[in-house]
């Protein structure tokens, strides 16, 4: 039996600045020094360690299909993170996985896709989003429109993408920020409220949202007033999930184990386990 | 499989004759408290009829265990374990540990290091004769002087213990000791469980949201006593260090009990009060366990109830969630 614990060493090859504002937000694109590949599929997440430091999970932020390197968007907010924005391209580190389950890439082909992200939550999902713009798969899926949330413009993560997905055909993005400012022209205000301006194809759109999780609530909220099924709603859970494998007991919603149960679960799924996250 | 005599005057030839090839660990007194300890003399293994203060999960599951270290590669600790003998060990304990076993090892992933030390454990079961004050073995529909959890079960009968083998792991214990087989298999004592066994029965949602669960844990401290006491509790952390300038990894036994058990870096924490905690140890063992794996993760050893410096007791507050149920 393969040890799950062990990790493998890995290398920083690059560190891109996210945000420009307090929130202190880094995309480490990183490879595995063996030369192996970790392949994954968008909804898992993998356990980084700093030697000495600790170990913590993040979700997958790039394309599943980029079989060269992965890429993790990082807030500086504990005690591996923290030492981990210390570090420079060149820099090693460790890792383990992937865990948990994906998204349901199969089943959603053929609808219409609705993404919701809220900051950080965005990161999760974009290789759910780059797997969709693939040009091998664009044509499975339908109309894809994004309501991308931020407390402020200067919090938008991979904004230097935003005009390359937009491009892609039948891709609509709709920015928000929190509070207006000067020079913005897009939306001010919150998505549980401007979610309600789009336009839905209501009985073939899947949802997939993520953000803090009064963000989730609300939006799902909204999302299910408008009817959108409760099976085609999914999000993305966080937790402390120290051991990935379903056994240090710590991520449990009643009796399924975020880390393997999850971290993708459709809200038909969370409506039948206890409010616990 | 076979029953054979192990007259009580020969044990002490069987043990020295163990601890040659195997580390021992059986009941021994330490101060007035009797636990589970690595014995290198046969005269300091106590088998009586006292429930041990901890149970011998230590054994397999550390309190505090080296995982591994960091270097060029990464090196997984403990690669070479000690072949060890658990002596002496109750029912209670024994069933605890299947619980265990099914969490490290069933599944997609296998936690290797308790299954290393499993594989390298021979586990020797002894009979309980009378229920200690907090004991509700019985009440969970367990045997107190019976169970085949075990390699061998020892019931003592006066001037001997029938020897019951269960696995190979326990015949080669025996080989070439010419101990005589039972004359006939001796019957398994029974203990009848009258009222019916202790479980919540009931779903998840309903148990979570109709127990009023603040009321049930107003007493509790959040000490974490219970948890690290309870032959089946198992969650644990992770925590880093540096040894002499090399990182190294251990795992520490962890409590639900305690409010960083679940919080997030973010500060946001999905159980942020007692009685949120409460409830997760209580529902764990008694609904989630069993969803899982099969098994109440409750065998009534009735340590967390000795050891309560408030006197919480784990067997009223589930017949009260029970009774509340019916009442609802």
């Amino acid at each position: 039996m393969n040890n799950p614990y062990l990790p493998q060493k890995a290398e920083i090859m690059e560190v891109i600045q996210e945000t420009t504002s307090d929130l202190d937000i880094k995309t480490y694109r990183v490879k595995l020094l063996d030369g192996g590949t970790i392949s994954f599929m968008p909804g898992q997440f993998i356990e980084l360690s700093i030697p000495g430091v600790g170990e913590a999970p993040f979700g997958f932020a790039s394309s599943p299909l980029d079989t060269g390197y992965i890429e993790l968007s990082i807030k500086r907010v504990g005690l591996v993170t923290e030492a981990l924005h210390s570090l420079k391209a060149g820099s090693k580190i460790w890792l383990r996985g992937p865990f948990g389950n994906t998204f349901p890439v199969k089943e959603m082909e053929g609808s219409n896709i609705l993404i919701i992200a809220g900051g950080l939550g965005l990161a999760p999902l974009r290789p759910l989003i780059l797997y969709m713009f693939d040009e091998r798969n664009r044509c499975k899926y339908g109309d894809v429109q994004m309501l991308l949330a931020a407390r402020s413009t200067g919090d938008f993560i991979y904004r230097r993408e935003f005009e390359a997905w937009e491009r892609i055909m039948d891709t609509n993005i709709i920015k928000t920020i929190d509070r207006p400012e000067e020079g913005w022209n897009g939306k001010v205000g919150f998505p549980h409220i401007l979610v309600g301006e789009i336009e839905i194809d209501i009985p073939n759109t899947y949802a997939v949202l993520c953000g803090p999780p009064i963000m989730i609530k609300s939006v799902s909220s909204r999302l299910l007033e408008m009817g959108i099924p409760k099976f085609k709603i999914l999000t993305t859970l966080e937790m402390r999930m120290t051991c990935g494998v379903g056994k240090c007991g710590k991520c449990n919603i009643g009796h399924q184990y975020v880390c393997i149960d999850g971290p993708v679960f459709s809200m038909a799924q969370l409506a039948e386990m206890p409010a616990e996250y | 499989m076979a029953h054979v005599v192990v007259p009580k005057n020969r044990l002490n030839e069987l043990l020295e004759g163990w601890m040659k090839n195997y580390r021992v660990v059986a009941p021994h007194r330490n101060g007035k408290a009797l636990v589970f300890e690595e014995v290198k003399k046969a005269s300091d293994v106590i088998l009586n009829d006292e429930i041990t203060y901890k149970s011998p999960k230590e054994y397999l599951f550390p309190q505090v265990e080296k995982i591994m270290t960091f270097g060029d590669g990464v090196e997984p600790e403990s690669t070479e374990v000690r072949k060890t003998i658990v002596l002496g060990v109750k029912t209670c304990d024994l069933e605890a540990l299947k619980v265990m076993t099914a969490v490290f090892t069933k599944g997609k992933y296998t936690d290797t290091y308790f299954e290393k030390n499993l594989n390298n454990t021979v586990l020797i079961g002894l009979g309980c004769r009378a229920e200690k004050p907090g004991c509700f073995c019985n009440a969970r529909g367990l045997n107190k002087a019976h169970s085949q959890a075990c390699d061998m079960f020892l019931t003592d009968s006066g001037d001997e213990y029938m020897a019951e083998i269960l696995t190979c792991k326990g015949e080669e214990l025996l080989e070439g000791l010419q101990l005589e087989e039972a004359p006939s298999p001796a019957a398994i004592p029974q203990d009848d469980n009258q009222a019916g066994v202790l479980e919540i029965d009931g779903e998840e949602n309903v148990i979570f949201n109709k127990t009023d669960w603040a009321s049930i844990s107003e007493k509790c401290l959040g000490c974490g006593t219970c948890t690290f006491i309870c032959p089946t509790c198992h969650c644990f952390e992770f925590k880093d260090t540096v040894l002499e300038g090399v990182p190294v990894r251990y795992r520490c036994w962890d409590s639900c009990m305690y409010p960083k058990f679940t919080i997030h870096a973010s500060g946001h924490n999905p159980r942020a009060s007692k009685k949120e905690r409460y409830r997760q140890r209580i529902m764990h063992k008694y609904l989630y366990v069993k969803q899982n794996f099969g098994y109440t993760a409750c065998t009534g050893c009735g340590r967390c109830i000795r050891s309560c410096p408030a006197g919480m007791n784990i067997k009223s507050v589930v017949t009260e969630i029970m009774e509340n149920l019916k009442n609802s």
